[in-house]
């Protein structure tokens, strides 16, 4: 007993805490780096550590040693609070991914709710972060940000809706058990669910076709054009969780958590190792994406989401409230 | 808040594209007035790169010359390398041996074929198509390394000397410029099936940017641009120099009116640069390749005109009858390029224009602003506030 | 979406890049005829300075030695454009493929 408070601790610090899921979104960024080049017939990061692999914290270090600017108008509370908030947000959405086992480190009945609204959370952060830099690239792009967030996140929600329904619980580790002693979900009737999330998710990762808001060619950096130094470095870390986030959601929603052939004995290894595969597997389709396609309009981006995702998964409920009533 | 930030809320806000920003390649300043993400006005300032080539001209000589005015622009090189010593030809009523003249139109369509390339790549990255534009830069490789075996040079060739060419063909590289165009030819017709299959790129570039050919002619657009917009009107074709009397060609044109059709028209003049290049290999005639010329050029004027990568390009030289010309003037064409290009920036009635649209606008005429830099002067509705 | 099979394609193709400077330096292949660092050869030139006139940008200044009259090509200022070949009437400056012409200090940057 006098291991317990131990326990969880190592389990909220370590393992499968923010240090596995720092190292996580490092290790992201590099895999999607890497890919990326790949498909370019590029090299990607190569000379940090083998094959490249330390070069995201390479990176890190560098923009956490350079200087760090303020614009002179900006607003600054909310300028300078925007970074950290954003990075204590996604470490605990993230503390929810059920890597051990059907729940995650925090497990409460309608933690997917909280799942959520952190997502939607992330995109009002954006927007503050666009809107206090006081400047016109910031402020184009956190509108974008926001009008992006009217297109993808009614869809998003929905998609997630359908799996609740299917697996019958509010809960994340309710779903995971689900589709552990049933169907994975993507067999079911939520494939076209897990579609319209995985595009959902392209727009909530800010990643092309839906980098608008951060459109490189029309608006400089959009909203993270006046973060230098430590705020950047910190912004790009969270999202680089909010990457790892977004592949464990997939991964708890669709692909069945963590289960997969096991050995007895070898529980504890195999599960982290399942879902961490899966979530490779989610990123691959991410990247794909990324690297097939050229960045939309935002009002293409908004209409493509209303005339195409919403009634798509509002049919997608359709469909599996009537495979659930069969 | 902060004190300072201007509480009213203002509608119309400045975004400056420029003098240094993504989007653009080389310093200019678009100056763009938007509601939301509707452009609703834009001025246009082309003169932080100017470079006083046409002064420096005067002092040096003809020869010195020649490498100045390849300067000019680093892609269309060999455009203006071949207007200038066209122009000195002229001046002298003297003309370069047929073989130097097939020689000039192979290299000037084997640059045509790397601008081209350049400029597709270009656009694919506007429009944020990243893997697009990597595989036609590597493909791009394959006609500069082509350029570099025959001239000597990736980009910069000085391959046209006044009188003639300065290498000549050997079989190898014969051998060598027959396998890249093969494979040039084949990847040509690949890019052509993604663009008019991919969605997003469709979606992006369709409609956008649209300059119909009546304000085309109006405005004096040039070259593709110009073609883009269903007229017909090629330097190449209608003012035959170098050995374009004896190559057959097609000018391409397209109907559509609109960026979309700028790809498309410039996919085509790769292919169509392809075949001559082709024709030129097969049909090379025999003979000198440089019929040399005095230093001193007698008094008189000339006016040459070549098809540019870009559009059409103009030279006048004025000589006095010593070795330095007295007057020279370029006209290059994204100069002619840029009424159209603030016409197509400007929304209209329905014709609105997007903030994500104004780089794909602009990559469409395919601007090369310090070769244009020429003069001080806002062009466009809306000037500097 | 053709792009995705080329996409994939590429992922089990030898990348394009090349390991430029710190790969290997063997690998990077100049075609013969690159205008590179020139070579003068010392014995055939009469002195004429004929490329010195023709140089563009001043990149050639005669010195005056045992020999007489000889060019010496200041490599910080030449842009390889190879007219001072051109316009020797003993075709005694040649290219080398040298082309790694970088240096701290101007003075090794003269050939002569
Ligand atoms: S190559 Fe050109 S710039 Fe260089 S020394 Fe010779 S003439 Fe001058
Ligand atoms: S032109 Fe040739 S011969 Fe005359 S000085 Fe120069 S190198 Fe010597």
């Amino acid at each position: 007993m006098a291991m317990e408070p131990f326990l969880s601790i190592f389990q909220t610090f370590i393992f499968p805490g923010f240090l596995f899921f720092i190292g996580l979104a490092f290790f992201f960024e590099w895999l999607d780096r890497k890919f990326y080049a790949d498909m370019q017939s590029r090299v990607g990061p190569l000379y940090t550590g083998p094959r490249g692999i330390l070069q995201p914290i390479a990176d890190f270090i560098k923009l956490m040693i350079k200087e760090d600017l303020t614009p002179k108008y900006a607003d600054k509370k909310i300028f300078n609070s925007v970074p950290v908030i954003m990075c204590a947000l996604m470490l605990t959405a993230i503390t929810l991914m059920p890597v051990m086992g059907n729940a995650g480190i925090i497990s409460f009945s309608g933690d997917i709710v909280l799942a959520i609204t952190a997502m939607t959370f992330f995109c009002i952060l954006v927007f503050l972060a666009g809107f206090s830099s006081v400047s016109r690239y910031s402020a184009i792009g956190a509108e974008r940000a926001v009008l992006q967030l009217l297109g993808f996140e009614i869809p998003l929600m929905l998609s997630i809706v359908g799996v609740c329904i299917a697996s019958g619980s509010v809960e994340i580790a309710g779903i995971v058990s689900w589709q552990g002693s049933n169907l994975w979900n993507i067999a079911g009737p939520q494939l076209l669910g897990f579609i319209i999330f995985l595009v959902a998710a392209q727009a909530e990762l800010e990643r092309i076709p839906f980098d608008i808001p951060e459109a490189e060619q029309e608006i400089v950096a959009g909203w993270v054009t006046e973060y230098s130094g430590r705020k950047l470095a910190i912004i790009r870390l969270s999202r680089n969780l909010e990457l790892v986030f977004i592949s464990a959601l997939a991964v708890a929603l669709y692909l069945g958590g963590p289960y997969g052939p096991l050995v007895a004995g070898a529980e504890a290894f195999l599960l982290p190792l399942y879902f961490v595969l899966k979530m490779f597997l989610v990123l691959a389709v991410l990247v794909t994406v990324r690297a097939v396609f050229a960045r939309v309009r935002i009002d293409q981006m908004v209409s493509f989401a209303w005339r195409y995702l919403i009634p798509l998964s509002l049919l997608q409920i359709l469909i599996t409230v009537l495979w659930r009533a069969l | 808040m902060s004190g300072s930030v201007n509480s009213g809320y203002e509608r119309l806000f400045d975004i400056p594209i420029g003098p240094q920003h993504p989007a653009l390649k080389e310093p200019a300043l678009i100056t763009l007035k938007v509601e939301g993400e509707h452009v609703v006005g834009v001025g246009l300032d082309v003169s932080y790169n100017h470079r006083g080539i046409e002064k420096a001209a005067e002092y040096r000589t003809y020869v010195q010359n020649l490498y100045l005015i390849e300067r000019i622009c680093g892609i269309c090189n060999v455009a203006h390398t071949l207007t200038f010593t066209q122009c000195v030809e002229g001046v002298q009523l003297k003309d370069a041996p047929e073989r130097a003249k097939m020689l000039r139109v192979l290299v000037e369509e084997l640059a045509r074929i790397h601008s081209h390339l350049l400029w597709l790549g270009v656009a694919a990255h506007e429009i944020g198509f990243d893997t697009f534009f990597m595989y036609i830069w590597l493909d791009r490789e394959v006609s500069l390394d082509l350029m570099e075996a025959f001239t000597g040079n990736r980009i910069t060739s000085a391959y046209n000397i006044i009188g003639g060419v300065r290498r000549d063909l050997t079989p190898e590289i014969t051998a060598k410029i027959r396998k890249g165009m093969d494979r040039l030819e084949e990847r040509a017709k690949f890019y052509r099936k993604i663009v008019e299959t991919e969605k997003t790129v469709i979606s992006r570039t369709q409609s956008i940017g649209i300059l119909p050919p009546e304000d085309a002619i109006r405005l004096s657009a040039v070259g593709p641009t110009l073609r883009a917009s269903g007229i017909k009107i090629d330097a190449r074709a209608d003012d035959p120099y170098a050995a374009h009397a004896s190559v057959p060609f097609n000018v391409i044109t397209c109907d559509g009116c609109d960026s979309f059709s700028r790809i498309l028209v410039r996919i085509d003049e790769i292919v169509e640069s392809i075949n001559i290049i082709r024709y030129c290999l097969e049909h090379l005639p025999s003979g000198p390749i440089i019929n040399r010329l005095p230093r001193r050029v007698p008094a008189g004027e000339f006016i040459s005109r070549v098809e540019a990568p870009r559009g059409e390009l103009m030279h006048y030289l004025r000589s006095d009858g010593s070795d330095k010309p007295y007057r020279y003037k370029v006209k290059t064409p994204t100069i002619s390029n840029l009424p159209s290009l603030v016409h197509m920036l400007s929304s209209k009635g329905r014709y609105v224009v997007n903030i994500a649209d104004v780089p794909v606008i602009l990559a469409s005429i395919d601007p090369c602003f310090s070769c244009t830099a020429r003069l001080e002067k806002n062009i466009g509705t809306y000037g500097k506030s | 979406m053709s792009i995705i099979w080329e996409a994939y394609r590429q992922l089990f193709r030898p990348k394009s890049t090349e390991k430029y400077p710190f790969g290997n330096r063997e690998e990077v292949s100049l075609p013969d005829g690159f205008r590179g660092k020139m070579i003068l050869n010392r014995e055939s030139c009469i002195g004429c300075t004929l490329c010195e006139k023709d140089c563009p940008s001043g990149a050639i200044v005669i010195i005056v030695d045992a020999k007489g009259k000889r060019p010496t090509f200041f490599l910080d200022r030449c842009m390889f454009c190879g007219q001072c070949q051109e316009s020797c009437p003993k075709k005694c400056i040649s290219y080398s493929k040298e082309f790694e012409n970088a240096a701290y200090d101007r003075k090794s940057l003269e050939v002569r």
